[in-house]
């Protein structure tokens, strides 16, 4: 009870606070400069000049403090030492190039920008044109969708699940090797497996994200002008025909911010591989490598350089993704 | 005393200059209306007016103060837009309760106001209503009330009419005129649509786009609607008013008197305006308008303009030909009775009544025309 | 499409069944969680979820009552009894030597040594007799294949909940989640209107920096705003981690919003203000009540992205008891019960729960704010 009660209690005062602000902020401002009596025009164009601010202030403090300052601050200690009292260099990007973890890191998160963006785009057009032609479309779309909802520890524990292996003489409890065995192979430890346990990793992120993909590019599919499918239809195209050569052509921009989206959330994919193989096995990624270095290691000067490759990486992409979705509109 | 009253008030945005050297003076209980090509800035002179656009210069004086930098709100005005802008997420009743409350009137007032509007619009029985359940002329109509329940000095409509249907529209129209009458209040209206310029205003005030702008300033022409049909002050004036639209036929200045001027059309034939054109010279060029419906039936071998049907509109009531002239690239308009003997092909001769002729110079600038009574408005 | 004239018949069909799979390899994942966080460990360790839907068939050894039982029957001498003792399952065959278990089928009877017969019902009922009176306090062994229904119990639950300190957590996450939620819509609400519809000095500037800081991965920024916390005394805190949040959130809550306020009519915003509104009466009166759509659709957002996240609250929050929110607590039990999949099973459907509840109820508002701004990064 008493923790319900200071739960309560803290989210009220987090809340009432915010609102408080805003609220006698105004007030004060009216206040301080009525609308009305002698001097109303130039007060009220006054309260207008000043009022942005009391809108935008806690805004601009929270985003300089949250954000802008850490790029800033983070520049500063990647050219700083594990304690962040010396100033090494180039030292930390000269150890980061040469690390084998980094290099594995590199080349794993390579790998998953080439699978799982593909992956789940793909999926995601074939189940939004499925899932667009049939009656129960609706109900099939929000149970593919759903793992959306669900927490990337959530999908890790679900598919760790599936992994599951018990070794030689035990009763194989994930489906996985359970179907293997079925067909006569012998079960394995998946997630160990070096180099391939990459791709086990990456279907949780597939399945998570392929509801998202389906969401967005249904939604282009049914903004295609009808008239355009109607033309190809009665031009004798057939209904795959109509897919491949009419629909997706018309949403190739959609695709491509789709396609971008899931990028960027893969360059910062950290949680699957910390709850799965927590970078062991050769399947260390950039964000997972980051997080190492922070807390187990120790070290906030290779932990900011990390930091940065991860936002070189995914500035280019953001920048792209952000025009292109302001073309489409 | 003007009501309103702007001096040489100009606007841009950044360096575009969109109105420039406006001088006009509204007078109170008058219903005027702004008209013009769209881009002539109609809108945007509407909106310095409201206080919603700054002035760039100039002044705007409203009942003897200067406006320039007070808030809409403390301008006396109500406004009706487009669109209407009703608040979707309240009632009827809430959408022209809005104003008041913010002014923090007590509920009985506001209640009363409410109730005054809704009478006057016959509203009452849709206060509870939403702006999503009402139709098209209803939504209009709840727009106007929560103009009314201010009770300003000055109503402004900004083309309140045009996403109306036509004959909504014509009803409508008459409504506000009605309005106009029993409120006795001014109004200012902006429309692009002449029909409903020359029907409302008592004065209309006529907007240059393009070019002119630079040459001339914003301001066309002003005055009574009749006024502007019957004396344009330019070419373009007198093509702007008036449906089908005047033809302009290119030619040279003959002769000149004090009551009529001889010209020389393109093609040949020669015709005579009851216009003062003595300011120009002999054979300087110069273009004749006409109306449409201002030709005459009758046959004639003097002012005569010979030409061939190039085809022919039958409407019903009226029917339009239209003629090829020799020499001039436009077709020449004509209207005649519904029942017109043309064919295309047809050669005709039209007669050009003096009376009802129009002179523009190279300029086009209108000469001062010669009107008996009973013609002019 | 549906309605155009002769579409064949096996193509529609042959959609339904891809779609079948489809919807199949997306739920079953989950499912097979579901149903194993029902199950007791004995019997998750021992088959796979999927045998848990169906009865399942074991060899058993019973044994029957001892001498004590016994009555005298006429000239024989009888033991009755049921091999479930009031439990469930069906008795599929049986035998009376480990040499042959399934001999029998229910309903026969079986000879045993000494002339003793046994005969076993289907449902367990047993009769053993005998000429000569049974002395063995120790009953006999009856080899048995039993049939048992499947089983589910609630019992992983209540351990995760009171002695897994499960429910804690699950109270920790709601103290970070509502205002880790509420306080960015606030400010993002504000910042939005500003910059979609108040005239200042600066505006164009200030829009291209939020559009910016789009791009700031958030590892960027855990450890600067640490030592932060640190330095300023807020330190590992339920304040922290909210304010953390609200700075990792605001850009693309104020992106969104900015985008929604500034497509409503500008005439409405025009009339309030010739109605003689304040921008705070028009923010509170006609922007709030009519962007309701898109704050909601944001509010979805924020809160699966905060209930769900793991690495802003390992970093901002403690480790311990009083501050371990729901995605800590399922990794703290991955490392430390790895193997225990109820323990893991029920930890995981009671954290993705909620989620669950709000995105199946407000699927429709989260639809819409994906397509309004399908940019954000994760």
């Amino acid at each position: 009870m008493g923790q319900i009660l200071f739960a309560f209690s803290t989210i009220i005062v987090g809340v009432f606070g915010c609102v408080a602000y805003f609220y006698f902020s105004n007030l004060l401002l009216d206040r301080a400069l009525p609308a009305k009596g002698p001097n109303a025009g130039l007060n009220i164009n006054r309260a207008n000049a000043i009022r942005p601010w009391l809108f935008l202030g806690p805004a601009i403090v929270i985003l300089s403090l949250y954000l802008v300052y850490p790029v800033i601050n983070s520049i500063w200690l990647s050219f700083h030492d594990a304690s962040a009292a010396n100033f090494v260099g180039f030292d930390n990007y000269v150890w980061l190039v040469n690390d084998s973890k980094f290099q594995e890191s590199m080349l794993n998160n390579l790998l998953w920008l080439i699978v799982v963006p593909g992956a789940s785009t793909l999926l995601g057009l074939v189940a939004a044109q499925l899932t667009d032609s049939i009656r129960w479309g609706n109900i099939a779309k929000s149970l593919i969708f759903m793992p959306m909802a669900v927490s990337f520890i959530g999908a890790s524990v679900i598919w760790k699940f599936i992994y599951d292996y018990r070794g030689e003489g035990n009763a194989e409890i994930g489906l996985l090797n359970s179907i293997v065995t079925s067909f006569g192979g012998s079960p394995e430890a998946w997630i160990t497996l070096g180099f391939w346990n990459n791709f086990f990793l990456m279907v949780v992120l597939i399945w998570i994200q392929t509801g998202f993909a389906m969401v967005i590019l249904s939604a282009a599919l049914r903004g295609i002008p009808e008239e355009t499918i109607e033309a190809a239809i009665l031009d004798g195209a057939s209904p795959l025909q109509v897919f491949l050569k009419i629909k997706v052509p018309q949403i190739w921009g959609t695709i491509a911010v789709v396609w971008t989206t899931i990028t960027i959330t893969v360059l910062k994919v950290f949680d699957i591989v910390l709850a799965m193989t927590n970078g062991q096995w050769g399947s260390q990624v950039l964000a997972n490598l980051m997080f190492d270095w922070m807390f187990r290691g120790a070290d906030s000067g290779r932990a900011s350089t990390v930091a940065l490759v991860i936002m070189v990486l995914v500035t280019p992409i953001m920048v792209w993704n952000i025009r292109n979705a302001r073309k489409e509109g | 005393m003007a009501q309103i009253k702007l001096t040489n008030v100009q606007k841009s945005y950044l360096d575009v200059e969109v109105l420039r050297n406006i001088n006009l003076e509204l007078d109170s209980g008058e219903f005027t209306v702004f008209v013009g090509p769209s881009g002539c800035g109609k809108s945007t002179l509407l909106r310095l007016i409201a206080g919603l656009e700054s002035i760039t210069s100039g002044t705007l004086e409203i009942n003897g103060m200067v406006m320039n930098d007070v808030p809409p709100a403390q301008r006396g005005i109500a406004m009706v837009f487009q669109s209407y802008a009703l608040y979707p997420h309240m009632t009827v009743a809430e959408n022209m309760a809005f104003a008041l409350k913010i002014a923090k009137k007590s509920s009985t007032e506001i209640d009363k106001a409410i109730r005054h509007a809704a009478d006057i619009l016959q509203l009452s029985h849709l206060l509870e209503r939403l702006p999503k359940e009402l139709s098209g002329g209803q939504r209009q109509r709840v727009a106007i009330g929560r103009a009314i329940v201010r009770n300003p000095s000055v109503f402004l409509f900004d083309e309140p009419l045009s996403n109306l249907d036509a004959a909504l529209r014509v009803q409508t129209r008459l409504e506000i005129a009605n309005l106009h009458d029993s409120l006795e209040a001014s109004m200012i209206y902006v429309t692009h649509d002449q029909v409903e310029a020359m029907t409302l205003a008592s004065k209309i005030v006529l907007l240059n786009a393009g070019e002119a702008v630079q040459k001339e300033g914003s301001i066309a022409q002003v005055g009574p609607p009749l006024e502007l049909y019957h004396r344009p002050a330019t070419r373009f004036v007198a093509g702007f008013i008036g449906s089908p639209k005047m033809n302009f036929i290119p030619g040279h200045l003959e002769s000149a008197s004090a009551n009529q001027a001889t010209v020389r059309l393109c093609n040949g034939a020669v015709v005579h305006a009851a216009v003062d054109a003595r300011r120009a010279k002999k054979g300087e060029k110069i273009e004749l308008g006409i109306r449409p419906e201002h030709f005459s039936s009758q046959t004639l071998e003097s002012d005569a303009l010979p030409g061939k049907v190039s085809y022919v509109e039958r409407l019903g009531e009226v029917s339009y030909t239209y003629l090829s002239v020799e020499g001039h690239q436009d077709l020449v308009t004509v209207r005649n009775d519904g029942d017109t003997p043309h064919l295309a092909n047809d050669q005709v001769n039209l007669h050009v009544p003096a009376k009802n002729s129009h002179l523009f110079d190279s300029e086009g600038k209108a000469f001062p025309r010669i009107l008996g009574t009973g013609t002019a408005g | 499409m549906a309605d155009i004239a002769g579409q064949k018949a096996r193509l529609t069909w042959a959609i339904n069944i891809s779609v079948i799979v489809l919807v199949l390899l997306w739920t079953i994942p989950t499912f097979g969680l579901l149903v194993s966080s029902f199950r007791d460990a004995d019997q998750i360790a021992s088959t796979g979820w999927w045998e848990a839907l169906f009865p399942t068939e074991r060899n058993e050894i019973f044994r029957a009552k001892g001498a004590d039982a016994q009555n005298l029957v006429g000239d024989v001498y009888q033991i009755k009894g049921n091999l479930f003792e009031g439990g469930q399952g069906a008795i599929i065959a049986f035998g009376v030597s480990s040499l042959k278990p399934t001999a029998y089928y229910p309903g026969e009877t079986g000879k045993m040594s000494r002339d003793r017969l046994l005969t076993l019902q289907a449902n367990g009922d047993y009769v053993l007799a005998s000429p000569k009176p049974f002395r063995s306090s120790r009953g006999v062994r009856i080899f048995a294949t039993v049939q048992s229904p499947p089983k589910f119990t609630w019992e992983n639950y209540q351990k995760v909940l009171f002695s897994e300190g499960v429910g804690r957590s699950f109270l920790n996450t709601f103290t970070v989640t509502i205002p880790a939620t509420i306080i960015p819509i606030l400010i993002a609400a504000f910042a939005a209107y500003a910059l979609a519809w108040m005239q200042f000095p600066g505006r164009a500037l200030l829009i291209a920096a939020v559009v910016g800081l789009l791009v700031v991965p958030l590892q960027m920024a855990l450890i600067p705003l640490l030592k932060l916390h640190n330095d300023i005394g807020i330190g590992k805190d339920y304040l922290g981690i909210w304010l953390a949040h609200t700075g990792f959130g605001l850009p693309l809550a104020i992106y969104l919003l900015r985008n929604y306020i500034a497509g409503l009519p500008r005439e409405i915003i025009e009339s309030a203000k010739v109605d003689g509104a304040t921008d705070f009466d028009i923010f509170r009166r006609i922007i709030l009540p009519l962007s309701f759509p898109a704050l909601a659709s944001f509010a979805i957002f924020q809160f699966l992205w905060v209930w769900n996240d793991l690495l802003v609250a390992t970093v901002f929050l403690g480790n311990n008891e009083e501050q371990l929110v729901m995605t800590g607590r399922l990794r703290e039990l991955l490392g430390s019960r790895g193997g225990d999949w109820e323990i893991l099973a029920a930890s995981a459907f009671v954290s993705i729960f909620v989620p669950l509840i709000v995105f199946f109820s407000l699927q429709r508002f989260l639809v819409r704010g994906l397509l309004a701004g399908s940019v954000k990064g994760g």
